[in-house]
């Protein structure tokens, strides 16, 4: 890019209303991954990298992982590997990788109103296949849908893709803490969700007929990074984040997992049946979130020792939650008790507030 | 086209005031303890469910 064409772009930001915080993308570098790296396969609505869930039903099966391949400037980036193909698409079956942006986030595109912005949306893809792919914008309802295009010209090799259209005036867009705006990637879906490209329609649209269909090729692969979504008509070079510290702080107001790589411990005390132990959300929730554990965890009451039955949430909000542990050791009315890991450094305390 | 799979729900109490807490739900797998709260997305889901008919929840013990 020349130095000119960088000050127009840099005024096109500008103009656009930021020079900075430009994207509604969290995790757009894909660097945060919380729930592991490797996803084999996950599963139909599971999050694979922070932020970046997927859905596939059908008889294909598509395994997700954070690869370290990635373009110039990127560590990152979100791997798809066709490990089971699907040749013939049913017409309700579907597979796509989706971002929600929340509706707090989104306000500034003052989409469903006649001030609806242009916007512009890129990314890095790289595919072991070629052609016309494709994707969709959509609402929370998703009755309301834009089906985007974007042509992959080299096979395995990174392309920066732009996508701008203009903000619908129709519909219902949240701009609450629900979802604000999705964005799809087509990777298979049937012909029902499937449109002509290039305006809103008051559909639920997943690609454009004729797309590559990615699903229906054995070991194909399909990378992406770099994503981005900007108010205006310029896509202007990707953001990165002021640091790691700074967007795992953003993904963890959708998910938080504690413990699973050391010794997580939290002290708590007990009533004479159980014990309680407080979390402390590192960043405010977007909702109170699910509570889920995994792995070994041992409660401590200073006497002994043992491994829990069960960990229940008892009480939760956006900053904090309560959880009760059953069983493992005895119970003291008044007593304290320790919750850690146990030395498989294996357990962990998930709580889950996506959209 | 997006269904999360639920196979069990069950309303569960506070333990210290006795009132509903939260429900314990086996969802794609895992289960998990989901907030009353509208604005979580696996309540919400449950109480599509409930709504449609396919899923019931079962009181607390």
């Amino acid at each position: 890019m020349s130095k000119a064409r960088g000050l127009a772009d840099l005024g096109n930001a500008y103009s656009d209303g930021a020079l900075s915080n430009r994207s509604l993308i969290i995790n757009g570098a894909m660097t945060i991954s919380q729930r592991g790296t490797s996803f084999s396969p996950p599963s139909n609505g599971a999050y694979v990298v922070d932020r970046f869930h997927q859905y596939q039903g059908g008889g294909g099966v598509l395994y997700y992982e954070q690869s370290t391949d990635a373009p110039s400037g990127f560590i990152n980036s979100l791997k798809v590997t066709v490990n089971t193909a699907d040749s013939s698409i049913a017409s309700g079956d579907y597979y796509y990788m989706r971002y929600e942006a929340e509706g707090l986030d989104c306000s500034r595109l003052s989409l469903g109103t006649s001030d609806a912005q242009e916007f512009t949306f890129s990314f890095y893809v790289k595919s072991s296949l070629t052609g016309t792919f494709s994707g969709a914008f959509q609402n929370a309802a998703v009755n309301r849908s834009y089906v985007f295009e974007y042509t992959i010209n080299s096979a395995n090799t990174w392309e920066r893709k732009t996508v701008t259209i203009s903000g619908d005036t129709s519909g219902t867009w949240l701009i609450n803490n629900s979802v604000g705006l999705r964005v799809a990637f087509d990777l298979g879906n049937g012909s029902s969700v499937r449109s002509s490209s290039g305006s809103w329609a008051a559909a639920g649209n997943y690609g454009s007929s004729g797309s590559v269909e990615l699903i229906g090729t054995a070991s194909a692969t399909w990378q992406i990074t770099g994503v981005q979504l900007e108010v205006g008509d310029t896509a202007t070079p990707f953001e990165h984040p002021r640091s790691y510290g700074d967007e795992l702080a953003r993904c963890q107001r959708y998910y938080y997992r504690l413990g699973g790589s050391g010794r997580a411990s939290t002290p708590g005390a007990s009533n004479a049946s159980q014990g309680y132990v407080d979390i402390f959300f590192p960043v405010t929730m977007r909702t109170s979130p699910s509570f889920s554990n995994g792995g070994g965890f041992t409660v401590n009451n200073f006497s002994a020792a043992g491994t829990p039955s069960d960990i229940n949430l008892n009480v939760v909000s956006t900053t904090t939650a309560e959880l009760s542990i059953i069983g493992g050791v005895s119970y003291t009315l008044g007593n304290s008790i320790l919750l850690y890991e146990a030395f498989t450094n294996s357990g962990n305390l998930k709580f889950d507030a996506e959209l | 086209m997006d269904k999360i799979n639920i196979t069990s729900a069950q309303y569960i109490n506070n333990t210290m005031t006795g009132e509903t807490a939260c429900i314990t739900a086996v969802i794609d797998g895992v289960t998990m303890s989901v907030p009353l709260d509208p604005a979580n997305r696996h309540y919400a889901e449950i109480m599509r469910q409930v709504e449609a008919g396919t899923l019931v929840v079962a009181e607390a013990d």
